[in-house]
């Protein structure tokens, strides 16, 4: 049986786009992208993180495009940014300099500069809230301000790991400058090295990563259960160098979630000291869950164990990308007229061999 | 002021400041637009805190121009779709290597160091309404 070019659908196709256009116009008002991007925080960050492209206004605009579909929202930023010339490289960029704007740690109680709880939904009940069926013009309820002494700047605020190097708990890695693989520019090959590890990470769908991370803990990986020694939410400065004698110069704060996950042991040796390891999750916006996965799964990928999903770098790294699972999952069901048929058709031969 | 310093005061408290400056002043100094202002990405490389090593976490989103005076080019970086600040910011940018202005310029940074001055103050004492106090807890 050879090919048969076949031909339309077009008209179908057609009307089918422009119902799909038009179908959140139908029962309701537009809205605008401003709307979105004020009252669809956690959305925007989630859409950013997995797109890999930070920009607010652009994520908002996807997002109603793709009618809140995050996947379709992924896909539309992916797709725009690679319409976009990248034009530099930052300068390294540490979090040692982020405008803290919520800061805790579930491991210690006192540490430097204390528990800033900042705005997190962490100690909201969850029941609907009847009164947000109303449209508000404001905050129902203030914050009743004090002056509190406080003896930090809050862009020069201690790590807890900085605490627990002094007591010798931690030990610092020397600075390795080594520069970064890029997967957007170059295939992941295996074994992956660290900054591909960390980059596949970052990007990875949230559902996805979360979902491996836990069943790492749960009990196919490392099977126990992480302290965060750190989560810190914040305004991160980034700049960049001409390289033209005139210095750094300062492009903008982007919101980032940084985790350090202190681990158990996996390499530990009992006739030596015991130090603390991490987990690195850090992620562009607020989203607290994405980056706790990722530490865990940071760290099993660095220690990995024999049989273990989680801790292997190809079944991880190439399973968590937003646009590539759920575009190979979602094209399952567009025609595959001929490669359906050449099966039936050795069905149908095998059939009649016997 | 070195140029990370004056850069992050204008882009985080000076954007009508540096439209001003930039329509007052545009006038009396020569000077050609090599590129943009156009959107571009740039790749923000990252340190870990584990093994202290380096990674990309993704792109941002910015705003360039070049403009040119003879021998020297200034540039304007801005976070965003911004095309009227970038433009602004590479005039400055120039005017720096230029040394034009320098007097005007240091009136409008030392106006913005103390909005920046106010508005970290408040912004820091906003956040710390949500600091736990053990020692309350244990009244």
């Amino acid at each position: 049986m050879g090919y048969v070019a076949v031909k339309g659908g077009a008209n179908a196709i057609n009307n089918s786009v422009l119902m799909y256009k038009n179908r959140r116009l139908v029962d309701g008002e537009d809205i605008e992208v401003e709307k979105i991007k004020t009252n669809m925080r956690p959305l925007i960050n989630q859409v950013m993180s997995e797109a890999s492209f930070y920009d607010r206004d652009t994520a908002a605009f996807a997002i109603k495009q793709a009618e809140g579909n995050m996947e379709e929202a992924v896909f539309l930023m992916r797709a725009h940014r690679s319409t976009l010339p990248r034009l530099y490289y930052s300068t390294i960029t540490d979090t040692r300099e982020m405008f803290v704007e919520r800061r805790v740690s579930a491991s210690f109680k006192d540490i430097p500069g204390g528990q800033i709880l900042g705005a997190s939904p962490d100690f909201t009940h969850r029941l609907l809230d009847d009164a947000l069926k109303e449209v508000a013009d404001g905050p129902s309820q203030e914050i009743d301000y004090k002056e509190i002494p406080f003896n930090y700047d809050l862009n020069k605020l201690p790590k807890v790991i900085d605490y627990l190097e002094k007591e010798g708990l931690f030990i610092r890695e020397p600075e390795n400058n080594d520069e970064p693989d890029d997967i957007t520019k170059k295939t992941i090959e295996f074994p992956s090295t660290r900054s591909q590890r960390l980059q596949g990470l970052t990007r990875g769908q949230t559902g996805a990563v979360t979902s491996l991370g836990y069943a790492e803990i749960r009990g196919y990986g490392i099977a126990s259960h992480p302290n965060i020694g750190e989560c810190r939410v914040g305004q991160q400065p980034v700049c960049v160098d001409f390289e033209d004698g005139y210095g750094e110069y300062f492009i903008g704060d982007y919101e980032m979630t940084e985790i350090d996950g202190f681990m158990p042991d996996l390499d530990e040796d009992q006739d030596e000291d015991m130090h603390i390891k991490i987990g690195y999750g850090l992620v562009f916006g607020q989203n607290e869950t994405k980056a706790i996965a990722m530490s865990v799964l940071d760290y099993s990928l660095e220690h990995p164990k024999n049989g273990v999903a989680t801790s292997d770098d190809e079944f991880v790294l190439y399973h968590i990308d937003s646009v590539e699972s759920t575009g190979f999952i979602s094209h399952l069901k567009l025609p595959h007229y001929v490669t359906f048929q050449s099966k039936l058709d050795r069905m149908r031969q095998g059939r009649e061999s016997k | 002021m070195d140029r990370k310093e004056w850069s992050a005061l204008i882009a985080r408290y000076g954007r009508q400041e540096a439209l001003e400056f930039y329509e007052k002043n545009k006038e009396t100094l020569d000077f050609d637009v090599i590129s943009g202002p156009e959107l571009g990405l740039t790749m923000v490389k990252m340190r870990e805190h584990a093994q202290n090593s380096l990674f990309y976490i993704g792109e941002v989103l910015i705003t360039e121009t070049k403009i040119r005076n003879q021998e020297d080019v200034g540039v304007g970086l801005i976070k965003g779709e911004d095309y009227e600040f970038s433009l602004s910011m590479a005039f400055i940018d120039l005017c720096f290597k230029l040394n034009e202005f320098q007097n005007d310029l240091n009136v409008l940074l030392n106006k913005l160091k103390e909005t920046e001055k106010e508005s970290v103050k408040a912004h820091t004492n906003k956040i710390l309404q949500t600091k736990v106090s053990f020692d309350m807890m244990n009244d």
